[in-house]
């Protein structure tokens, strides 16, 4: 976990009062029993229970809407810790499928939707110019370097 | 002015006709826009939670692919703006960060300095002089059209990132769509929970349609009830949410009343005299007629 | 442990000459624990003029205390220096000790070994042993140096000024008058009765607040001694205690007293506005009377509303309605100036602006009201009689719900508990089922504090009568057509979501100090608490007391509470007012300057910088110095460029030898701190009693005011090789010597010049600003501190000697040419002055 990201303050988590202004604001919580961001903090950072929230698939529907950020009485950086756990989470194992193919779309292509023959002619029909296809080797090689390839196999 | 336009990924492949409205519009209001090799921005819902260095380093990259042309970035989605923007804020006040980055970059032959400007669209055109050329320049007034705005969170959370003043000081939400949408003469309608999320990631990352779509489906419920007859996003997220999104919902239920969607680009575009056909607004997944909508 | 007698060599010495007696104390292990006390009072006992030295366990005691006493006629002791904890603390104690044994009792030195030494460095005791050992040497060397003074006695005023007319004023006002003195009371609103009279009831007795009220305001309306000034504010307060000069503005109020509240006047006006009484709830006239039970039972015209307003009489329905003829339009602002004793400030609270929070929806959601807005429907002499009903269909709602914590206890808003919701909450609960028993309550709550007699009570009663406690605030209202509130959050209690459907929602707001107080602040020089209330002398033991004396704080000015506890308050304040009053005469403190005509040469600079205009030039273009009004700050001492001036008891001397004193070895890895009585001292001692620990290099010196620094201090310090110089004080626009500060700032950057131009580190020499809760920030600073001071090479060390040692010189020279004489000018000064001696360094 050398290149860990550490862009929210620990000390701050412990202004919690767990008034749950967080997971009343969250429109995660409110489809998806059982994603509570509230609970995320007291377990995560007042209880230490940190493995077993690394291991709940739940985690990725974060939409990082930043809204629990936005109302939290003490403005704690809740997405932060949020897009934080989902990292860690990642480098365990625990990531969607979905995600995995649109990095490695990204390391092949440069972007994270294929284009098609379709929608190639639909562009050419609107009188758009043919996609301009981005340094792909290069933005592979930055992935790589920055360690990407610790969570999956480009 | 010249300005480098970042498309994103989504739109020049799945919705070219904004990219189509976003050129026709830019000449009409003086604007030059200048393509460059941009990749994905990388997106915030997606590189950036599973690996937020990765992210960094490659919107890094991106920034110097602009700066090299001295160009400020004008972007057409939400999710663009936050990455490059954030990322912006990032390396101007983390020093581990910046390191890091610039250690990555200078092997690439690039420097990232810092000194240019990120516009969202809605940020550019509502600037004043652009809204008087806007204004002058109007060949369609959208009158009698009842929009309601979705903003987007990416768009303008956390506010001290992306530096939005709230709009008439008191509620949380910008007002750069409206400032437009008024002097193409629409009417603005608010609705509640006009600052909740379109719930796009829950589907896009999760897999969780159903539970996105609910998210979705009650925006929709207070837009309706409010009379919003057309809702006015700066996504292609966003879009996607809302134009299929009402296309699965009613499909589910034959009554439910259909907001037809569109890019801000788009409406700026027609105003300024751009045919439905030349947008391609029939790829619309709702029903986009905006002749009638505005009789 | 305590009390082996050592008795030093030099025993013997003539009458006359100083003769110390040190005892280093213990105090149980909070020293003993990590200072080695018997090596302490070792060192005291070997240093010059220390006839005896002692370590006790507990020196405060009675029999610490009856020791130094039976020591002092044993052995002729005629100085004593306590080494224990801060002098804030206990040097009133000591000296009181010494006097009864018959010393003058400013012949008391102590040594800060606790709060500066024992607690700060309790991971280092080798090296605060060194450090105790050093504060010793330095308060011998005062103590030497210390003379008995006088101190004189000036008459105390006899009347009494509050501040404020809410029940705490009220309640401190009709305590001093009934003790006998003269009360001005001064209230800014056309009534006393402040926010208890908008209240409804009260808990946990439920009374109704103003039944309970108004007898009190009619009281102190009446009382022959209280001069009730309404509609009335300070403009300026200047002087001290027992001889405040104050200054208020009468605005006008264009009805005479002899109205009898009749009421004919509204009646017929035509103009309308929102009344503030009622939140805006309700409607007033421009003449009217702010709420039936007013004090004084006087109309009065808002003057912005009325029709004449623009000096033209367009409109007299008023005067020909009244049968009194007591409205009169030439009414004019007036002023008053009065002199008084004593101060109450009760200047109360307003309530938080809901509107801070957006997305509760107050001020666009009809239906979203406050708590203080719901005490005035609820009320029967209301803007709805009594009846709850919602703002927007005026129908009384099935369903409430109360929102707990708006605008309190958060980073966002106000970090601080505002007391009194959660009761409030309860109570209203309980009014509101009272008359409709059917309603749904429910609160939504972060916490329930019931702390307080009886609170635990109503709690329960309000759950027996069935209000439901949810734990999990919502995350916001969303105001719905029919005007219902749709209420979405977690109930964490039972981990899952709740969506609730209210037809009114009440916004239990917080508490925060109220405008206009900030001008009294400033006059006072009051200090504040991070939550911006006044702050008390000690929070523990002088509840009620200012750092400014003759100054009481009473009710929610110092702190939001309920009704019982700001009486009590006000009491209290009445009762510490009384002390000084009934005393008739305040005793100043023997610290005033004086001024040496022999050596003064008029030039001034004294007058130009004293925050109190205390001194003037005589006939002979002398300066003079007014004891009375002297606080003793040191401003001008400092400022004299000629040692004209003696600060008595904190004397040029004294502090020069305290600097020689420490600095006789290893001043090169030493920092030396300047800091002021009122602010950074007590900064300084709230870190080490809440046992910040800090780095074992520095050394404080205690002066009353940071402007006492004078720049010879500092060069002093810097030619006997130490490292670096702090100087610390209260914040600019904080200075309990109104800008006494601004002048310690200013030679601040003359000698970071006068060392840049002579090739030294400019950085040697810091300035910190520390208030007396800001004991982390004094940590802070010595900290970063260390770590410059171990970048200053031997080199600068030697060269900063070489230049200042230069300086003193020069100095000297000058100074012998204008006097001719070899050190004394007049028989007055008693001491040499010494030339810097380099001091011993490693």
């Amino acid at each position: 976990m050398a290149k860990a990201l550490d862009l929210y303050d620990k000390e701050e988590f412990y202004r919690c009062l767990q008034c749950a202004i967080c997971t009343g604001s969250c429109p995660t919580a409110q489809v998806v029993d059982g994603f509570n961001p509230r609970e995320i903090i007291l377990r995560y950072m007042l209880y230490g229970e940190q493995e077993e929230v690394l291991a709940d698939e739940k985690l990725w529907c974060c939409t990082t809407c930043h809204a629990c950020q936005e109302r939290c009485p003490h403005e704690i950086t809740i997405s932060g810790l949020l897009t934080h756990i989902m990292n860690l989470a990642a480098r365990r194992g625990n990531l969607p499928r979905p995600l995995k193919e649109n990095i490695k779309l990204m390391a092949e292509t440069g972007w994270s939707v294929r284009a098609t023959s379709h929608s190639d002619r639909i562009r050419e029909q609107l009188g758009l110019k043919p996609l301009k296809r981005p340094d792909a080797a290069e933005i592979r090689s930055i992935l790589c370097e920055a360690g990407l390839e610790e969570i999956l196999d480009l | 002015m010249k300005i480098s336009i970042f498309t994103g990924c989504v739109i020049p492949i799945k919705y070219p006709g904004m990219e189509v409205a976003m050129r026709y519009l830019a000449p009409r209001l003086g604007i030059e826009l200048v393509d460059v090799k941009f990749g994905c921005c990388p997106a915030p819902i997606g590189l950036k939670v599973v690996h937020f260095d990765a992210w960094l380093a490659l919107a890094a990259r991106n920034l110097c692919l602009t700066e090299e042309k001295g160009l400020d970035v004008v972007t057409l989605c939400a999710g663009c703006t936050n990455t490059l923007r954030e990322t912006n804020h990032i390396l101007a006040q983390d020093e581990k960060k910046r390191l890091f980055v610039h250690g990555m970059l200078e092997r690439l032959g690039k420097k990232y300095q810092g000194n240019m400007q990120i516009f969202h669209l809605p940020d550019l055109l509502s600037q004043e002089q652009m809204l008087d050329r806007l204004e002058q320049s109007i060949v369609r007034p959208l009158t009698g059209l009842k929009v309601g705005t979705h903003y987007g969170c990416h768009y303008y959370r956390p506010a001290g990132t992306m530096n939005h003043d709230s709009s008439n000081g008191q509620y949380p939400l910008p007002e750069t769509m409206e400032l437009i949408l008024e002097v193409l003469g629409a009417e603005i309608v608010e609705y509640n929970r006009q600052d909740m999320c379109c719930g796009a990631a829950l589907n896009i990352n999760a897999g969780r349609n159903q539970e996105s779509l609910k998210i979705a489906a009650e925006k929709l419920d207070w837009m309706n009830e409010a009379g919003v007859q057309a809702l006015s996003v700066a996504c292609p997220a966003c879009f996607t949410q809302f134009d299929t999104g009402q296309l699965l919902l009613s499909r589910k239920d034959r009554n439910r009343r259909v907001i037809p969607v569109f890019h801000i680009a788009e409406l700026v575009a027609y105003a300024l005299g751009a045919d439905p056909g030349v947008i391609n607004l029939e790829a619309h997944k709702v029903k986009a007629d905006l002749q009638v909508l505005t009789v | 442990m305590a009390g082996e007698t050592r008795v030093s060599e030099n025993g013997g010495l003539a009458a006359g000459e100083p003769r110390v007696g040190v005892y280093v104390c213990h105090c149980g292990l909070n020293i003993g624990g990590t200072v080695d006390c018997e090596a302490v009072a070792l060192h005291a006992s070997k240093l010059e003029n220390v006839v005896y030295a002692e370590h006790q366990l507990y020196t405060c005691s009675e029999p610490g205390q009856e020791k130094i006493k039976r020591d002092i006629a044993e052995h002729n002791l005629n100085r004593i220096v306590v080494a224990a904890c801060s002098p804030r603390m206990h040097e009133p104690t000591f000296r009181s000790c010494i006097q009864a044994a018959g010393l003058n009792q400013y012949l008391l030195e102590m040594a800060n070994i606790r709060e500066h030494c024992s607690w700060v460095h309790l991971h280092d005791k080798k090296e605060a042993t060194e450090k105790a050992k050093d504060l010793v040497r330095m308060s011998v060397a005062r103590a030497r140096l210390l003379e008995a003074q006088e101190e004189v006695d000036i008459p105390v005023i006899q009347k009494a000024l509050v501040i404020g007319g809410g029940v705490a004023g009220i309640q401190a006002a009709l305590d001093l008058a009934d003790s006998g003195y003269e009360v001005m009371l001064v209230e800014k609103e056309p009534s006393i009765g402040g926010r208890m009279a908008q209240i409804d009831k009260t808990f946990p007795t439920m009374d109704c607040s103003i039944c309970i009220l108004a007898p009190k305001m009619a009281e102190a309306g009446r009382h022959p001694r209280i001069k009730l000034m309404s509609l009335t504010e300070v403009t300026n307060i200047s002087g001290y205690v027992g001889n405040f000069s104050v200054t208020v503005r009468h605005r006008a109020r264009y009805v005479t007293s002899d109205c009898s509240a009749c009421g004919e006047c509204s009646e017929v006006c035509p103009q309308f506005a929102p009344n503030e009484f009622d939140i805006g709830l309700a409607t007033r006239n421009a003449i009217y009377l702010p709420f039936a039970q007013a004090v004084p039972a006087t109309y009065r015209i808002d003057m912005d509303l009325c029709l004449n307003r623009g000096g033209v009489r367009v409109c007299e329905k008023c005067v020909e309605a009244c049968e009194r003829k007591c409205i009169d339009f030439n009414d004019r602002e007036t002023e008053e100036s009065f002199e008084v004793g004593t101060i109450v400030v009760a200047t109360g609270v307003d309530v938080f602006d809901a509107r801070e929070i957006p997305q509760y929806q107050y001020g666009r959601a009809a239906n979203v009201i406050t708590s203080l807005e719901f005490e005035r429907m609820i009320n029967a002499g209301g803007p709805t009689g009594g009846n709850l009903i919602r703002p927007l269909d005026h129908q009384v709602p099935k369903s409430v719900a109360f929102l707990q914590c708006i605008g309190s206890r958060s980073s966002k808003t106000n970090p601080y508990c505002s007391n009194v919701c959660c009761m409030n909450t309860i109570k209203d609960s309980l009014l509101i089922k009272e008359h409709w028993p059917d309603t749904q309550i429910t609160v939504f709550y972060i916490d329930i504090r019931a702390f307080g007699k009886g609170f635990e009570d109503l709690f329960q009663r309000a759950k027996m009568a069935g209000v439901q406690f949810i734990h999990g605030l919502p995350g916001e209202i969303i105001p719905l057509k029919n005007g219902n509130l749709r209420l979405v959050g977690e109930s964490t209690l039972l981990s899952k979501l709740y969506d609730i459907e209210v037809e009114l929602a009440i916004l239990s707001v917080g508490l925060k100090p109220s405008t206009g107080s900030d001008l009294v602040r400033r006059f006072l020089t009051l200090s504040l608490t991070s939550g911006g209330f006044f702050m008390v002398a000690h929070p523990k033991l002088r509840p009620v007391d200012t750092s400014t004396r003759g100054v009481f704080l009473a009710g929610c000015a110092e702190g939001p509470k309920d009704i019982k506890d700001s009486v009590t308050q006000a009491s209290a304040a009445a009762a510490r007012a009384n002390i000084i009053m009934r005393r008739g005469k305040v005793t100043v403190e023997a610290i005033t300057a004086r001024v040496d005509a022999g050596a003064c040469t008029g030039c001034g600079a004294c007058i130009k910088v004293c925050p109190y205009q205390a001194i003037y030039l005589d006939e002979n273009k002398k300066a003079v110095v007014v004891e009375a009004a002297c606080t003793g700050c040191g401003t001008c001492g400092a400022e004299c460029q000629f040692s004209a001036i003696t600060m008595r008891h904190f004397t040029d001397e004294q502090i020069l030898a305290q600097i020689d004193a420490f600095t006789e070895y290893e001043s090169d890895k030493k920092i030396l701190a300047f800091n002021c009585n009122w602010c950074s001292y007590a900064g300084a001692d709230f870190a080490g009693v809440s046992r910040m620990q800090y780095p074992t290099e520095v050394r404080i010196i205690r002066t009353m005011c940071s402007g006492r620094v004078s720049l010879r201090f500092v060069e002093r310090a810097f030619a006997r090789g130490v490292a670096m110089v702090l100087i610390s004080g209260c914040h600019i626009g904080d200075c309990h010597y109104i800008d006494a500060n601004t002048h310690t700032e200013k030679r601040f950057r003359r000698l970071r010049k006068i060392m840049e131009q002579n090739g030294l580190d400019p950085e040697r020499l810091q300035l910190v600003w520390v208030s007396a809760a800001e004991g982390q920030r004094f940590q802070e600073k010595i900290a970063a501190m260390q770590s410059k001071l171990k970048t200053i090479s031997q080199e600068e060390i030697k060269r900063g000697m070489k230049v200042f040692v230069e300086r003193e010189k020069k100095t000297e020279q000058r100074r012998q040419k204008r006097e001719g004489t070899n050190g004394f000018s007049t028989p007055d000064r008693k001491t040499k002055i010494p030339l810097v001696e380099a001091g011993r360094s490693r």
